[in-house]
């Protein structure tokens, strides 16, 4: 488990420096010098834009500016906003437990509902559960979640009045947010939970069981899942980074303050620091919790972490 | 007439096997759903390319009250402005088709070549390759979509090569996998020994085997493009104001969703229906082709059968 573990953790290092490198060169590919953009407005003199490029480090080489880039990135320093002038890393850090919450909230919506309605569906194929849940979950990985939020809002805020459609008041506002976000999600979960399900539950190791007199629930929890989840986490690791991703457009239609709303009004602003910070801090994230989740795999699945072909 | 009954022959222990190897509980089914799909995705195509002369109006002009409700003269509604909801969801129904059309044959023009050139080459030069692909699938869609739309500008060509670059490494990825199975079989190592090159080999060998997973690939994309251009446009980085796309469209309804419904329920049904007409092609295509062509591998595997599900999963599929 550990050569595992030491084998998954070296091959993400030149990931990320791989994407660092992308990151970097986001401001080196935008046409226009950035201290103009920073400078515009206050008639700059040449001697105020040399000035200034030489402090942001602008007129040197461009492998000397990634490796001074890299060197502020492994402090943990992601620049200064070109817009309110303070760390990139505190505007990041001020905003992330709104994204967090949603996300994890979603994430939540996601599991609970994905995994009910898949693990009914797939021990019980064609039955009227099944079909129901194949139909609402066909229909759930096609509906756009920017639409779907739009309709929870008419329906539990507009229409019942039951939720707030805005805002960061209260526990019961990242309800909708959640919902909005997370049933694309639960409809991915349920759609491949099922399909593991009804091919593990035909394996020969499940039929011993069962003709052994195991009961079904033991057959399920000790048996079937244990198998069938394994695609089914490897696809909500690699799902997360949707979250974050999905939570651009929600955070804009809920009102919330976090990470999307943060990305998409730097990009309004053409605040290259902050879109560059941004952009990277949800890369680290999500290859991070790929790391993570890939190492939960490795324990679960013994086959996994032996490198087995599946 | 022997020639037939051999392959018949051949074809028929597979599709025997593919209810009980492949998708128990839905054989029939997805193939009746899978046909309706094809069949209605060509009739609303025909609409929208008849958009001129279906629409009831000019989709930028005011034809009435603003917010004005659904009724005989205008079956959706009007918009925000008074323009007729019906008119700019089939206008802005091209726009969008034709971005996540043009987006998906961009991602697939770089995407498939570097994955198949990789998948053959293997060693260091397909190993860099496929790293490189790494780091950008290490980034979200849509994020690696705004990097883009932060270096160019808004706009919808923008929109067009934001979303093909975030699309060609999913390509490149699944094609490196395909080819990859291929290539180490007898008859491409045959071909190599007879004396055909690289570019023959690819050409004539691989790609015609591995030309059934591109096809469902390409129209699940379709709805993965879809989704990807309307929410660029969602967020406001695609067309300009009085131009009508569904995902601007939608945005442009969130401001008035308490009293006017309506104005976004059109565009918002209109992507439903693309992605999940996309979803069943690809579903419908996976479950023929692998039971049709695919007589050379194992029966049906499951990785093309759930083509409704989201990039992520290709990609999970294509790293197995």
């Amino acid at each position: 488990m550990l050569a595992y573990a030491l084998r998954r953790i070296v091959v993400s290092v030149p990931l990320l420096v791989g994407v660092s490198l992308l990151v970097f060169l986001i401001l080196r590919l935008i046409p226009g010098d950035p201290a103009q953009i920073l400078l515009f407005g206050a008639n700059p003199t040449p001697d105020m834009v040399a000035e200034l490029r030489h402090q942001l480090g602008l007129d040197q080489s461009a492998p000397a500016q990634y490796w001074l880039y890299a060197q502020r990135l492994v402090r943990g320093d992601l620049g200064y906003s070109y817009v309110t002038n303070s760390p990139v890393m505190s505007e990041i850090a001020a905003r992330l437990p709104y994204t967090i919450e949603l996300a994890l909230a979603a994430l939540g919506v996601a599991l609970v509902l994905g995994f009910v309605t898949g693990i009914l569906a797939g021990m019980w194929p064609g039955s009227v559960i099944d079909r129901i849940a194949t139909v609402v979950s066909v229909l759930g990985l096609a509906v756009p979640y920017f639409w779907l939020a739009q309709l929870l809002v008419l329906i539990f805020a507009v229409r019942l009045g039951w939720l707030p459609a805005l805002g960061l008041g209260g526990p019961t506002a990242i309800v909708l947010p959640a919902l909005s976000l997370g049933l694309g999600f639960a409809a991915i979960i349920t759609r491949l939970l099922r399909s593991s399900l009804i091919e593990v539950y035909q394996q020969p190791y499940l039929l011993v069981a069962r003709a052994k007199g195991m009961a079904p629930s033991r057959l399920l929890v000790r048996h079937a899942l244990r198998n069938a989840v394994g695609s089914v986490v490897t696809v909500i690791g690699l799902q997360i980074g949707n979250l974050f991703a999905g939570a651009v457009a929600i955070e804009i239609i809920f009102g919330r303050p976090g990470l999307g709303q943060y990305l998409v009004s730097s990009i309004q602003q053409k605040d290259i620091p902050a879109i560059q910070g941004v952009v990277l801090f949800v890369a680290v994230v999500y290859i991070g919790v790929n790391l993570l989740v890939d190492l939960a795999h490795g324990v679960l699945d013994p086959r996994v972490r032996l490198g087995w072909s599946r | 007439m022997v020639a037939v009954t051999v392959v018949e022959g051949v074809a028929a222990p597979a599709t025997v096997e593919a209810p009980t190897g492949g998708q128990p509980g839905r054989t029939g089914g997805g193939d009746r759903f899978g046909l309706i799909a094809c069949a209605v995705g060509v009739l609303l195509v025909l609409v929208l390319l008849l958009a001129p002369v279906l629409a009831p109006s000019d989709p930028t002009s005011i034809v009435g009250d603003a917010r004005g409700h659904p009724s005989a003269a205008h079956w959706f509604g009007l918009d925000a402005l008074g323009r007729d909801v019906l008119s700019r969801t089939l206008y802005g129904g091209r726009e969008t088709l034709v971005i996540a059309l043009l987006s998906t044959f961009f991602a697939a023009l770089v995407g498939v070549p570097l994955g198949m050139l990789a998948g053959y080459v293997g060693r260091w030069p397909g190993g860099v390759t496929m790293r490189v692909m790494d780091v950008f699938l290490a980034f979200p869609g849509l994020l690696l979509a705004l990097v883009i739309v932060t270096i160019r500008g808004p706009g919808t060509t923008t929109v067009v090569a934001a979303v093909a670059v975030s699309f060609a490494p999913v390509f490149a990825r699944v094609l490196y996998g395909a080819t990859q199975r291929v290539r180490n079989q007898e008859y491409v190592a045959a071909a190599r020994v007879v004396g055909c090159g690289p570019a023959r080999i690819l050409a004539r060998h691989v790609f015609p085997v591995i030309l059934p997973e591109l096809i469902v690939v390409l129209s699940s994309a379709i709805g993965w493009t879809t989704l990807l251009s309307a929410t660029l446009n969602f967020l406001g980085f695609g067309v300009r104001p009085p131009a009508p796309e569904w995902g601007a469209d939608l945005a442009a309804g969130l401001s008035h969703i308490s009293q006017a419904w309506w104005i976004s329920t059109a565009p918002g049904v209109a992507v439903t229906l693309v992605i999940l007409l996309a979803n069943l092609v690809g579903d419908h295509l996976g479950g023929r082709l692998t039971r049709g062509g695919g007589r050379r591998r194992r029966p049906a595997r499951r990785d093309t059968g759930d083509a409704g599900v989201p990039v992520a999963e290709a990609v999970a599929k294509a790293k197995e």
